[in-house]
């Protein structure tokens, strides 16, 4: 993707626009700063917030007719209320109140502004310029400042309270002066602002030199509006002052803006819970408030959470981190840390898909050849052994006629779970009348790493062999790779195992299988695992739960409710902790109880059973043949299942041991073992570093603790081994590694 | 600590690392005949850690 690209990717997210309440009001300011200081009890901060648009808060507050109460988005809430913003903002002015305004030193600028009309437009024009150092003169009629003002509100006191607020800034009063023609002023600029059907010196605006705006209630504003075209009369002459040439004549009449409440705020997901308890100095209404913003994308994503950004941040990230030459990318981790749920398009109102931003990220970082090889190196060459002949399997029931079914039971799933690998394969070989099977990955470890060439290469390869079986129905039992294979080719059609067997109730009946009611299940208690794939295909979810009911189970859970474990874009290399926040909220509510963890995903399963869930496989489920808390195969025993599978369905003998004979016997504990698997570290690696060392006798001998030390190279890391040696017997004592290479050069 | 491999004590030598195009230095255990180095446990947990971590965001 072109770095253009990422700047526009999040454009339609509308975090941080206005919310409804500051959207509808002339005089919005950041309401939500204003609150989050208000629960706090910071009132000088949130003073100077409301000052800054509201300019005379105590008059403006006064007058304020509530346009916020209208839209507010806890308003529309069943049986609530909307909130009071205009009290909580009289309490922080009444705080406030008989400070003078801090005065600043601006240089003064040569410029000259006239403002006709002393009412609440017309000063706030003067006084937004006058603050920037303009010299500037308002003209009234009366001898009172503030103009019309709703019933109720003393004239003498507003002029009071306008006065006092004009004590920070430099600026001329003329009084019981009436206008009646421009010519009478010499000014650089003029604002008028004489208010309902005051006069608006059409007639002599031809005449008069440089810039001439009109606002306020003379062109139907209400009295917040007109404050508001005041303020925009300002910044407009303030600008165009700054561009100045001396032929320059402008003669504008400012219009009132539209204002909308954006409704996407009233669909948002929102915690309508108010604190317990309020400090002391914190205003109760503040905490009423929920301060609406969008996060639905960071309320499901801990990669957001964890960064604290928001899609168009991270996209800004994107840009700084690819850009080429960079000293310093500080977005690394987050490129590498999305497990590409996309949970978050799921959730995102737009369904902007930051996985797919953050994807494409990674594959330009790749491609930059700035990325570390290690983050994807062990899942790379895990996918190589998939591929090798050693696991790798295609095979037609009956060559010489195409397939009906091709089974593509997923990487994982053999790894994990070889006997109800081929156990899924003859239930669905029952329904199938010439069915194939496909044994391999489907490429998605290389889509994950960024690397486009592997991903295309596998992918050629599934196609060849689906083309070779007579382009049959794909079934696959892992949602992830049903994600990765259904846009492989226009013609293949890839369904879930779990929607194939709900259309096929026949493939019931091996060993108590789906179909037969009060099966398997006994009425155990279940919640469904829905993984962050099976968004992939719609009614995935339901098929599921409605196989597990039909088997005997009873699902406490069913509302689809998919989500990510960590497994997915193999982000564990890079950012382990991130990984393992995934999987505790995965099992949060799940752990330590009775409930059967019911996961369709084998990847989910073994996160979840690792962390101490009771976490089964569905199908193994269905199948009567799930063990409770089975933990997760080693990862030398991964790739032995998948050996196996491929033995057991290509009819060949399997070899017990892959490995050769060393004559030598290589103990290594369990716990070490669970260590090594956290390194990402096989048995057989260090199986074949101590093998090389004994045979070589390039080991480094420890006197002290009678150990021997070898090392090796494999890929992107050096795995050192510790170990003791007893005749043939060979004890392994430590494993650990590095990134970095060595240079042992002599 | 000897190199089994040239039957010789090892010696602290100060030793380049690579990675990512970058280089560091760190004084470990080498061979004086054949340069096999020892790298312990913790210096790779720690500042090897530490470096590879920041050259990953270089």
């Amino acid at each position: 993707m072109e770095l253009a690209e990422y700047g526009v990717f999040a454009d339609k997210c509308f975090r941080d626009t206005p919310p409804p309440c500051a959207a509808v009001c002339p005089l919005a300011y950041d309401v939500r700063e204003f609150i989050r200081l208000m629960r706090r009890g910071s009132i000088r901060s949130a003073y100077k917030i409301i000052r800054s648009s509201l300019i005379f808060p105590s008059v403006i507050i006064r007058a304020c007719p509530e346009y916020c109460r209208r839209t507010c988005v806890r308003g529309r809430l069943a049986g609530d209320e909307s909130i009071d913003l205009k009290s909580l903002e009289q309490v922080c002015v009444d705080k406030m109140a008989g400070k003078d305004p801090e005065r600043y030193n601006i240089p003064q600028k040569s410029a000259r502004i006239a403002v006709i009309g002393g009412g609440l437009s017309g000063l706030a024009c003067a006084y937004r310029l006058a603050s920037y150092g303009y010299q500037v003169r308002v003209f009234e009629k009366t001898a009172l400042l503030g103009g019309e003002l709703p019933e109720g509100l003393d004239r003498q006191w507003c002029h009071d309270e306008i006065t006092r607020e004009f004590k920070a800034v430099r600026c001329d009063f003329g009084l019981e002066t009436e206008i009646r023609s421009l010519a009478e002023i010499e000014a650089d600029a003029i604002y008028i602002a004489t208010g309902a059907g005051g006069a608006d010196f059409r007639e002599d605006g031809s005449s008069c030199a440089g810039i001439i705006m009109r606002g306020g209630a003379s062109t139907g504003a209400d009295l917040m509006e007109s404050v508001q075209m005041g303020l925009t009369a300002a910044a407009d002459m303030n600008n165009l002052l700054l561009t100045y040439r001396a032929e320059r004549r402008e003669d504008i009449t400012l219009e009132v803006p539209e204002r909308q409440a954006d409704e996407r705020y009233y669909s948002l997901h929102y915690d309508t819970s108010v604190a317990k308890e309020i400090p002391d100095k914190g205003a109760p209404e503040a905490f009423r408030c929920m301060r609406c913003s969008c996060s639905e994308c960071y309320d499901v994503c801990p990669l957001m959470g964890k960064h604290k950004q928001y899609p168009k941040k991270i996209c800004n990230e994107m840009i700084v981190t690819l850009k080429p030459n960079k000293s310093r990318r500080t977005a690394v981790r987050m490129i590498m840390g999305c497990t590409e749920c996309h949970m978050c398009r799921e959730a995102c109102p737009e369904n902007i898909d930051m996985g797919k931003c953050l994807q494409e990220a990674r594959t330009d970082f790749y491609e930059s050849g700035a990325m570390s090889p290690v983050f994807h190196d062990y899942w790379l060459q895990d996918m190589d052994f998939c591929e090798s002949e050693e696991a790798r399997l295609f095979a037609i029931t009956d060559e010489s006629r195409p397939a009906d079914v091709l089974y593509f039971p997923g990487c994982q799933l053999s790894a994990s779970m070889p006997e109800l690998t081929v156990r899924s394969y003859e239930a669905l070989q029952k329904v199938s009348e010439n069915p194939a099977v496909l044994l391999g990955c489907c490429g998605v470890p290389a889509k994950w790493a960024g690397h486009r060439s592997d991903h295309r290469r596998v992918r050629d390869r599934i196609i060849s062999d689906w083309e070779r079986a007579g382009r049959p129905l794909v079934v696959t039992a892992c949602p992830s790779c049903l994600e990765n294979m259904k846009d492989m080719h226009p013609d293949m059609k890839v369904v879930s195992y779990y929607s194939f067997a709900a259309e096929h109730p026949e493939m019931a009946g091996i060993g108590g299988a789906a179909g037969q009611t009060g099966g398997v299940g006994h009425g155990a208690r279940v919640k469904v695992i829905d993984p962050c794939s099976s968004v992939s295909e719609p009614g995935m979810a339901e098929n599921v739960r409605g196989l597990l009911e039909t088997a005997g189970y009873e699902i406490i859970n069913n509302d689809p409710d998919p989500a990510c474990c960590g497994f997915g874009g193999h982000i564990y290399n890079a950012v382990p902790a991130l990984h393992d926040t995934f999987a505790e909220r995965r099992i949060e509510d799940i752990a330590d109880t009775d409930i059967i963890a019911a996961s369709y995903c084998a990847n989910c399963r073994d996160i979840l059973a690792y962390r101490g869930a009771d976490a089964r496989h569905v199908l193994g489920m269905l199948l009567g043949t799930e063990e409770t808390r089975r933990q997760p195969p080693e990862l030398s025993e991964r790739r032995d299942n998948r050996r196996t599978v491929r033995g057991i369905l290509a009819h060949s003998e399997q070899e017990e041991d892959s490995g050769e004979d060393t004559g030598m016997e290589i103990l290594i504990s369990e716990e070490l073992i669970r260590r090594m698997d956290r390194e990402l570290i096989l048995r057989e690696q260090v199986n074949e570093i101590i093998c090389e060392a004994e045979e070589t006798g390039c080991k480094v001998y420890d006197e002290d603790d009678n150990v021997f030390i070898s090392h090796k190279r494999f890929g992107a890391v050096t795995i050192w081994t510790v170990y003791s040696r007893s005749g043939d017997t060979v004890t392994v004592e430590n494993v650990y590694l590095h990134r970095m290479t060595v240079r042992e050069d002599a | 600590m000897k190199c089994c491999k040239c039957n010789v004590e090892m010696i602290e030598k100060k030793t380049t690392f690579e990675y990512l195009g970058h280089e560091a230095n760190y004084p470990v255990l080498r061979c004086p005949v054949c340069g096999q180095a020892y790298v312990p446990e913790e210096l790779a947990k720690s500042k090897i850690a530490e470096v590879e971590t920041l050259l990953e965001e270089k």
